[in-house]
């Protein structure tokens, strides 16, 4: 086992200054934790303004275990989880994940929409972290192509551009790409925020089952309170900008669990008081925007 | 109080199959007898003497004299002598133009310090440094090629540049996170993505090439389609110039149709190649 750590870059080049709220470096996390944010600040510096878009943020996600992070649009929960995917180093502060397996590919992301590649044909857009990580024999690479685009129904359209698919197609598409490399950790960036009411519910279901057979650790973003009870362990509220994480909550509901619960009154009653927590963060952060106030709280 | 009129709302009958395909067959006729109406106007005018023959000799009198071209074999000699100094000059402007494209595409450093020079070089007429390569590389095909050159690459510098620097980030971070080297990252994401925009700008570009060709053998030279034109005119043959007039438009229409075909063989995905 390894870890990766995401130690802070500072802006302008020079060193950071020490503080007491960055945690004391190769200290390995507990046991059974798979990420551990520590700290983690960022910053975001555009000509001679600074924005404080987060943090701190601590957290802790557990192995195998799906943590849901909701909250206001431009709270910092998407800036959030490109720190821990390690794509923009934090300002302050660090995460470590753990790496178990170096064999495999530590993580792999689904973002929002429109990064399924157009030039590359399905069955190539959901082969390329293989083809990159090239850790694989190539007959090994293609029975796993094969095995994704099955269990995503992709299959009769493994041939096809993806300009010729519809927008639920194309998330599918870029599901199976991080899946087929059997990540250790799944990053998700509101996936399908940019499908309709309908599709939403049908792609929550087909990946509530999915991952219920393998139960990767799973950091997923979302707006939708609904969407992060269904599938996930834990449920977290990230705050008006700067985000912080000010709440969470446990989703009592057993596993293997059906997306029938969405019916019952336990569920409308932990979305009733997810809510009342969010809506008091969404009120804050349009105020500060409409304040013409991005960097609210500073 | 006045009375109450209806608007009544009723199929239109250019809407059905029949009115359309009416409306494809009027299209059509008028798209291909539109050059033949304008060269019949011609030789109707020509032949009434209404146009002074000196001027515009009638359709009939180029034809002819382009078929003496095409026998005594100099119609093919100004074809090829154009022809292979813009295959060459083109070429060589395309390979360079798209290296020096991604180069300042992908490096932000690099752009900033050469885009000034970059956009000062472009707005200098090309051909006003003709005589400047001429003393440079002397007489024979070597100018002119480089000439071709210089103006292929700025066509497609820009576009390259700017297509490289707006690659869409989601493009880009699916790469790393997939922690694609700097040369993974150029073949599966940079070099794809921007391929519809180069390939556009090589169309462009290539027309362009033939202009640049023919405006130099007007000034320097002895051979080309640019010659014949610029000959002709000075021994006031007006026919053999609208022979080369009509040849340099076919041969740029062409080759343009030829580097989009290229395109869309090389970026099947791409739309408006």
């Amino acid at each position: 086992m390894s870890s990766r750590t995401m130690a802070p870059v500072p802006v302008d080049g020079t060193p950071p200054e020490p503080s007491p709220a960055t945690a004391p470096a190769e200290v390995p996390p507990d046991e059974g934790v798979r990420i551990s944010v520590r700290g983690v600040t960022r910053e975001f510096t555009k000509r001679r303004t600074t924005v404080h878009a987060l943090g701190p943020i601590d957290l802790d996600i557990r192995e195998g275990e799906f943590v849901s992070i909701v909250g206001p649009s431009g709270c910092g929960k998407s800036t959030l989880l490109r720190v821990v995917a390690g794509l923009i180093p934090p300002s302050q502060g660090e995460v470590v994940v753990a790496h178990r397996d170096v064999t495999r590919n530590l993580m792999a992301m689904v973002p929002q929409d429109n990064s399924v590649f157009p030039w590359k044909k399905v069955a190539a857009n959901v082969r390329l972290g293989l083809d990159v990580a090239k850790r694989l024999p190539k007959a090994e690479r293609d029975q796993r192509v094969a095995h994704w685009l099955d269990r995503l129904g992709l299959t009769p359209f493994a041939d096809a551009y993806p300009s010729t698919l519809s927008g639920g197609m194309k998330q599918r598409v870029a599901i199976a790409r991080a899946l087929a490399v059997e990540p250790e950790v799944l990053l998700m960036d509101e996936p399908f925020a940019a499908l309709d009411a309908q599709l939403r519910t049908l792609l929550q279901e087909e990946l509530l089952a999915l991952w219920q057979q393998d139960r990767r650790t799973v950091l997923f973003i979302t707006h939708s309170i609904e969407e992060a009870i269904l599938l996930s362990d834990r449920v977290l509220v990230c705050s008006a900008r700067p985000g912080r994480l000010t709440r969470s909550f446990d989703v009592p509901f057993d596993r293997p669990r059906d997306a029938e619960i969405r019916a019952t009154g336990e569920f409308a009653e932990l979305h009733e008081e997810i809510w009342e927590v969010l809506r008091g963060e969404v009120e804050a952060q349009l105020a500060a925007a409409s304040a013409g106030n991005p960097g609210a709280g500073r | 109080m006045s009375a109450v009129t209806y608007r009544h709302l009723r199929p239109d009958p250019s809407e059905t199959v029949a009115g359309q395909r009416r409306r494809f067959v009027i299209e059509k006729a008028l798209r291909y007898s539109m050059p033949f109406v304008v060269l019949g106007a011609w030789q109707a005018l020509a032949s009434a003497e209404v146009l002074d023959p000196s001027y515009f000799p009638s359709p009939t009198r180029i034809w002819s004299s382009a078929i003496d071209l095409v026998e005594d074999g100099r119609l093919w000699d100004a074809v090829y002598a154009t022809g292979w100094r813009t295959l060459q000059g083109f070429f060589w402007g395309a390979v360079l133009g798209f290296a020096i494209g991604v180069a300042l595409g992908t490096s932000k450093l690099l752009r900033s310090t050469f885009e000034p020079v970059l956009y000062a070089f472009w707005t200098i007429p090309k051909l006003a440094v003709l005589p400047l390569l001429l003393l440079i590389f002397g007489f024979g095909d070597t100018p002119q090629i480089v000439l071709i050159v210089l103006n292929t690459v700025f066509l497609v510098v820009i576009p390259t540049i700017a297509a490289m620097a707006s690659v869409p980030e989601p493009f880009r971070e699916t790469g790393r996170s997939f922690g694609m080297s700097r040369l993974q990252t150029f073949r599966h994401v940079l070099l794809p993505s921007t391929l519809p925009e180069v390939f556009v700008a090589l169309k462009l570009a290539a027309g362009a090439s033939i202009l640049v060709a023919v405006a130099a053998e007007f000034v320097n030279g002895n051979t080309g389609l640019g010659y014949l034109i610029w000959n002709s005119w000075q021994v006031f043959l007006p026919e053999p110039m609208y022979v080369g007039i009509v040849v340099v438009a076919v041969i740029g229409a062409g080759f343009t149709m030829v580097i989009g075909a290229l395109g869309r063989r090389v970026a099947p995905w791409a739309e408006g190649v």
